[in-house]
C-alpha cells in the first residue's frame, strides 16, 4: 500500500479527477507466468479507466514473501492485491477444494465455465471473515501426468511410483488413493531428482513443463487433466475500504478484463505449450477415458462434499455442465 | 533509505551481532517510512525465512563435523594423507591441503574446516621445522576448500536464494575446487624449493597400506554421500542426514571413540552453531524484505545495466564489488542479501546462473581471510597463537593464488558448466 | 541481580533440552523419509514437515543461545580500539538496544500470534495448526530478552562493560 514515497496508498496525492493511487500487488510466480501477465493487464485497465489516476507495482517471484506473508499484509493493507495459489488458498478456505475435485473438468475451458459459477461467489465471500476481498479466480493449466517410463491409462501403471506432487491436502488424497507413492519435494530439487531418478514423475502444468524443461529428464506426458490449477485474486479489505464508491467499482471491472483475458490467455497457452513439448521430442497421449480413476475420484469428492456444502454443490453443477 | 544505512553501520560499530542489526534496521525503516502496517508482518516474516527444505542441511552438515571430529574420523584422513606425501620436500604443506580436500568433501564450511585443522595441523607443522605463522597461513588458506569442494554451505544459500538446484552448484564446485587445491599445492612447492624445507622418511608400504584400511571407513562418508545422490536414493538435503547417519555408525563401531554420553553437547553445539547462519539467513530475511519494497533490487539493475551491456565487464565489477565487501562483511551474510539483487539481473547478460554462484560463492569465501573483518584470520589466528600481523604477511601468497584462481573460473566457464552439463 | 543471572541460566539449560530434541528430530525424520520412501516403497509425507519445524525452533532457540553464548558474529573494530569508560559506555549502549530491540519483537509477536487468522492456519501435509511452530518466536524472544538483560547487568557492573 506505500503510496510512491509515503504511507498507505488510500491516503496518497490529491489531484483534480479525484485521488491517485499507486497500489502494490503481489504473487508468488516468475514474470513470464500468465498471472504475471493478467497482473500486468490489470494495471493497464486500472490506469485507463481512472485515467492515470491508478497506477501499480508488481512484486513478482514471492519477493514481499510466502504467501502466509503475503495475506498477513493484505489484511493490514500493505499489499492492496494478492494472487495467491489456491493450493495454499484451500488450507485457509476449505470450500476452495473445490477445485481440486479429481476429474470434474475435461479441459481449460471447461474449468473456466465454473468461474462464474454461484458456488465460486461463495467461495470468494467466504474470504471476507479473513479480512480479503475475493475478487476472482484465475487459472493456469490443468494438472497432467509426466513420467520416466511410459504412459498412464489407469491407477495401476502408477503402482509404486514416486510422483512429485504439490502437498495440498486435496491432492494428496488423490494421489494416495492411486496407489502411488506421493512426495511433496520443494521445486528447486525436482529436476535432478527426475534425473537421478529420486522420483519417477510428477504432476504438472504445461506451462511450467515448459519453462523449467523437466522434459529433459522424463519424456512421457499424459495429458490427464486430473485437476485444475487457479490462483485466488483477491484485494486487501483495509485497502478496499478506503476508495471512494466510484474507484471501488474502477477496481472491479478493471480486474473483472484483466481475468477474462487471462483465462483466454491461459487457454491459448496450453494449446502453444503442447505445441512447443511436441517439438522437442515430448511423447504426449491424452488419456481419453478416464473410468479407471473414476472410483477414487469418486471417493475423494464424497470425502470433501462432507466437509463444505459449497464444495457439494460445486460438484453438482460441474458435473450437471 | 540513507538513515537506514548509516543507522546499519553505527549498530554495527556497537558490537552488536550482525543478525539483530539487520532486523534492528528493517524495524527503524518501517518506523520512518511511516509503513506501521507492515510491523504486524516483522514476526511472519522472520518465522518464514526458515520455512525452506534447502536450509535443512546446515545443522546436518554441522552435526556430521562434530560427529566426525568427536569419532575419530578427522583424524585418520589427517593420517592417511600423511603416509601418501609426507616424505616429499614440505611433505606436511602437502599433507595438510590434501586432508583439507578430503575433509571439504564432507564439510560445508570454510570456518568449521579452519577451527579442526588449526588445532591438529598447525602444532604437528611446527614439530617438524616450519614457522608457525607459514603452518597457520596454508591451514587457513586450505579450509578456503571447504565450501567449494562440495558440499557446501554458501552453494545451498545461494541455490535457496536462486532457485538454482542445489545438486547442480555441488557438481559445479567439484572442479573449481580441485584447482584451487593443486594450486596451493605448486605455491607449496614453490616455496618450498626456495626454503629448502625439510623432508621426512618415506613412509613404508606397510605403513601405507595400514593407514589406508584405517581410513576406508572414514572414506565411507564422502562415498556414501555421492554415491547416494548419483543414484537418485536421496536428495543432496537428504544426503546430509546420511553423512551423519554413517558418522555416527563409523565413529561408533569401527573407531570406537565416539562416546554416545557425548551426543547431548553435540547435539548442543550443532545447534548454536546452526543458528549462527540460520538466525542470520531469517533477519536477512526481512532486512531484503525492506529492500524490495524500496524497488533497491530494480534500481541497481537499471545502473548496471545502464553502465555496461558486456556480461564479462559486468562479471568483473561484481568481482570487485564483492572482494571489497568481502573486506568487511560476513560471506554468508553478504550472500543472503545479495543474491536476490543480482539473481535477476543475470538473464539480461545472458549469464548461467550456476556459473555466476560459483564465482560469488568463491569470491566471499576469500573475503573471510581478508582483514579487517575475516571470520577464517580471526579463528586461525587465535587457535594457532599467532598474531594476526604475521599471519597475513603468510597468507598474502595464498590470497594471490586464490584471485588468480577466481580470475579463471570467471572467465572460463567449462571449468564450472561442464560437469552440470554431463 | 544474582536473580536475573540465575534466571538466564535456568532458560539456558531449558534451551539445551529443547536443542537436543528438535536437533535429533531433524536427523531421524529425513533418515526416515529416505528409508521409506527407497526401502520400503512408502513415502513419508510428514517428514520434510517434521524437520522444518525443527529448524525453525533450532534457528530462534540457537540464537537465543548464541547470545549467551557470545557466538554471533559482529564487529568488534571499534571495541577493540577503545579502552575504559568509553568502551564500557559504547557496549552498554549496544545492550541497551539489543534490549529494546527484543522487547519490541516480542511484543510484536505477541499481538501477531492474537490475530484470529493465526487459527486458521494449518501446515500442507499434517494438519498441524501453524500455531505450534509460529510459538518459537515469542518464546524464544523471552529467552533472549533474558540473557541480554543479563548482559546489560553484567557489562554495568564490570570496569570496561565487557559481559564476558
Ligand atoms: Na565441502
Ligand atoms: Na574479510
Amino acid at each position: 500500500a506505500c503510496g510512491g514515497n509515503d504511507g498507505q496508498s488510500a491516503d496518497a496525492g490529491k489531484n483534480d479527477g479525484g485521488d491517485t493511487y499507486t497500489f502494490k500487488a503481489s504473487h508468488v510466480v516468475q514474470e513470464s507466468h500468465v498471472w504475471h501477465k493478467t497482473a500486468e493487464k490489470f494495471g493497464e485497465e486500472l490506469e485507463k479507466l481512472s485515467d492515470g489516476r491508478m497506477k501499480l507495482d508488481i512484486y513478482s517471484a514471492s519477493t514481499l514473501g510466502l504467501e502466509q506473508d503475503m495475506v498477513q499484509q493484505l489484511e493490514t493493507g500493505s499489499i492492496d492485491f494478492g494472487f495467491l495459489t489456491n493450493a495454499y488458498m484451500s488450507t485457509r478456505e476449505v470450500s476452495l477444494n473445490s477445485w481440486f475435485m479429481p476429474f470434474l473438468f475435461s479441459d481449460l475451458e471447461d474449468a473456466n465455465k465454473m468461474r462464474e459459477s454461484e458456488e465460486t461467489k461463495q467461495m470468494l465471500e467466504e474470504l471476507g471473515s479473513q479480512g480479503l476481498l475475493g475478487l476472482d479466480i484465475a487459472f493456469a493449466g490443468n494438472r497432467h501426468i509426466l513420467m520416466k517410463e511410459g504412459f498412464i491409462g489407469t491407477p495401476e501403471d502408477l503402482k509404486g511410483k514416486k510422483v512429485r506432487i504439490i502437498g495440498s491436502p486435496a491432492m494428496q488424497s488423490f494421489w494416495e488413493k492411486t496407489g502411488a507413492g506421493p512426495t511433496a519435494m520443494p521445486l528447486p530439487e525436482v529436476y535432478t531428482s527426475l534425473q537421478t531418478g529420486v522420483i519417477d514423475g510428477m504432476d504438472i502444468d504445461l506451462d511450467a513443463l515448459v519453462t523449467e524443461k523437466y522434459y529433459e529428464n522424463a519424456k512421457y506426458l499424459t495429458l490427464t487433466n486430473q485437476m485444475t490449477f487457479p490462483t485466488v485474486v483477491v484485494m486487501s479489505q483495509a485497502s478496499f475500504n478506503k476508495l471512494s464508491e466510484e474507484d471501488q467499482g474502477i477496481v472491479k471491472t478493471a480486474m473483472k478484463t484483466a481475468v477474462d483475458w487471462g483465462a483466454q490467455e491461459a487457454i491459448a497457452r496450453e494449446k502453444s505449450n503442447l505445441e512447443e513439448l511436441k517439438k522437442n521430442g515430448v511423447e504426449v497421449q491424452e488419456l481419453e477415458d478416464h473410468s479407471a480413476f473414476d472410483g477414487i475420484a469418486e471417493e475423494v469428492r464424497t470425502q470433501y462434499a462432507k466437509e463444505s456444502e459449497i464444495i457439494k454443490s460445486f460438484i453438482e453443477t460441474a458435473q450437471n455442465d | 533509505m540513507a538513515i537506514a544505512l548509516i543507522l546499519f553501520v553505527v549498530l554495527l560499530l556497537l558490537r552488536i551481532p550482525i543478525a539483530f542489526v539487520l532486523g534492528m534496521t528493517t524495524i527503524v525503516y518501517i518506523f520512518a517510512t511511516d509503513n506501521m502496517g507492515l510491523m504486524l508482518t516483522v514476526p511472519q516474516r522472520l518465522y518464514s525465512g526458515m520455512e525452506n527444505y534447502g536450509l535443512l542441511a546446515i545443522p546436518l552438515f554441522m552435526l556430521a563435523g562434530e560427529l566426525m571430529n568427536s569419532g575419530g574420523i578427522t583424524k585418520r584422513l589427517i593420517d592417511f594423507a600423511k603416509s601418501f606425501v609426507g616424505h616429499f620436500r614440505g611433505g606436511l604443506a602437502y599433507v595438510n591441503v590434501i586432508a583439507n580436500m578430503l575433509l571439504a568433501s564432507i564439510i560445508g564450511s570454510a570456518t568449521a574446516q579452519i577451527a579442526m585443522m588449526s588445532r591438529t595441523m598447525v602444532p604437528s607443522m611446527e614439530k617438524e621445522g616450519y614457522s608457525r605463522p607459514f603452518s597457520a597461513a596454508t591451514t587457513a588458506a586450505a579450509g578456503l576448500l571447504g565450501p567449494i569442494i562440495p558440499p557446501s554451505m554458501l552453494f545451498i544459500i545461494y541455490g535457496v536464494g536462486s532457485g538454482v538446484s542445489i545438486g547442480s552448484m555441488f557438481i559445479a564446485g567439484v572442479l573449481p575446487g580441485i584447482l584451487l587445491g593443486l594450486s596451493f599445492i605448486i605455491l607449496i612447492a614453490f616455496i618450498g624449493m626456495k626454503e629448502k624445507w625439510p623432508t621426512q622418511q618415506r613412509a613404508r608400504v606397510s605403513e601405507v597400506f595400514i593407514s589406508f584400511i584405517k581410513v576406508i571407513p572414514a572414506l565411507l562418508v564422502p562415498t556414501i554421500i555421492i554415491i547416494g545422490i548419483l543414484s537418485g536414493v536421496f536428495t543432496p538435503t537428504e544426503s546430509a542426514a546420511f553423512a551423519c547417519l554413517v558418522a555416527l555408525i563409523v565413529g561408533f563401531f569401527f573407531y570406537k571413540e565416539l562416546d554416545l554420553r557425548k551426543l547431548p553437547s553435540i547435539l548442543v553445539n550443532t545447534a548454536v552453531t546452526t543458528a549462527i547462519i540460520t538466525l542470520l539467513i531469517a533477519m536477512a530475511n526481512l532486512f531484503g524484505w525492506m529492500l524490495s519494497f524500496e524497488l533497491v533490487p530494480q534500481k541497481i539493475a537499471a545502473w548496471m545495466v545502464a553502465l555496461t551491456d558486456n556480461p564479462l565487464l559486468f562479471l568483473l565489477l561484481v568481482n570487485i564489488f564483492l572482494l571489497l565487501l568481502g573486506m568487511f562483511m560476513d560471506g554468508i551474510a553478504a550472500l543472503i542479501i545479495l543474491v536476490p539483487i543480482f539473481a535477476p539481473l543475470l538473464v539480461n547478460y545472458g549469464i548461467d546462473p550456476i556459473h555466476f554462484g560459483v564465482i560469488i560463492c568463491i569470491n566471499l569465501t576469500i573475503g573471510i581471510l581478508t582483514p579487517p573483518v575475516g571470520s577464517g584470520l580471526y579463528i586461525a589466528s587465535s587457535l594457532s597463537d599467532v598474531s594476526l600481523g604475521a599471519l597475513i604477511k603468510a597468507m598474502w601468497p595464498f590470497l594471490i593464488v586464490s584471485l588468480v584462481v577466481l580470475l579463471i573460473i570467471t572467465y572460463w566457464t567449462p571449468l564450472t558448466l561442464w560437469l552440470p552439463s554431463l | 541481580m544474582k536473580i536475573v543471572y540465575r534466571l538466564s541460566d535456568w532458560v539456558y539449560k531449558i534451551e539445551k533440552v529443547l536443542a537436543v530434541i528438535f536437533g535429533a528430530a531433524i536427523l531421524i525424520s529425513l533418515s526416515a523419509g529416505v528409508i521409506y520412501r527407497y526401502f520400503l516403497k512408502v513415502p513419508l509425507l510428514w517428514s520434510d514437515e517434521i524437520a522444518i519445524f525443527s529448524l525453525a525452533w533450532i534457528t530462534f532457540i540457537g540464537g537465543s543461545m548464541g547470545i549467551k553464548q557470545n557466538a554471533s558474529p559482529s564487529i568488534t573494530m571499534l571495541t577493540d580500539f577503545l579502552k575504559g569508560k568509553v568502551k564500557k559506555i559504547v557496549l552498554i549502549m549496544g545492550f541497551l538496544v539489543m534490549v529494546a530491540f527484543i522487547g519490541y519483537v516480542l511484543y510484536l509477536s505477541v499481538n501477531w500470534l492474537n490475530s484470529p487468522n493465526i487459527l486458521v492456519q494449518k501446515s500442507n501435509t499434517m494438519q498441524m495448526p501453524k500455531i505450534w511452530s509460529y510459538l518459537c518466536i515469542p518464546i524464544s524472544f523471552v529467552f533472549m530478552l533474558v540473557h541480554s538483560l543479563e548482559l546489560l547487568v553484567k557489562g554495568l557492573y564490570s570496569s570496561d562493560g565487557e559481559a564476558f
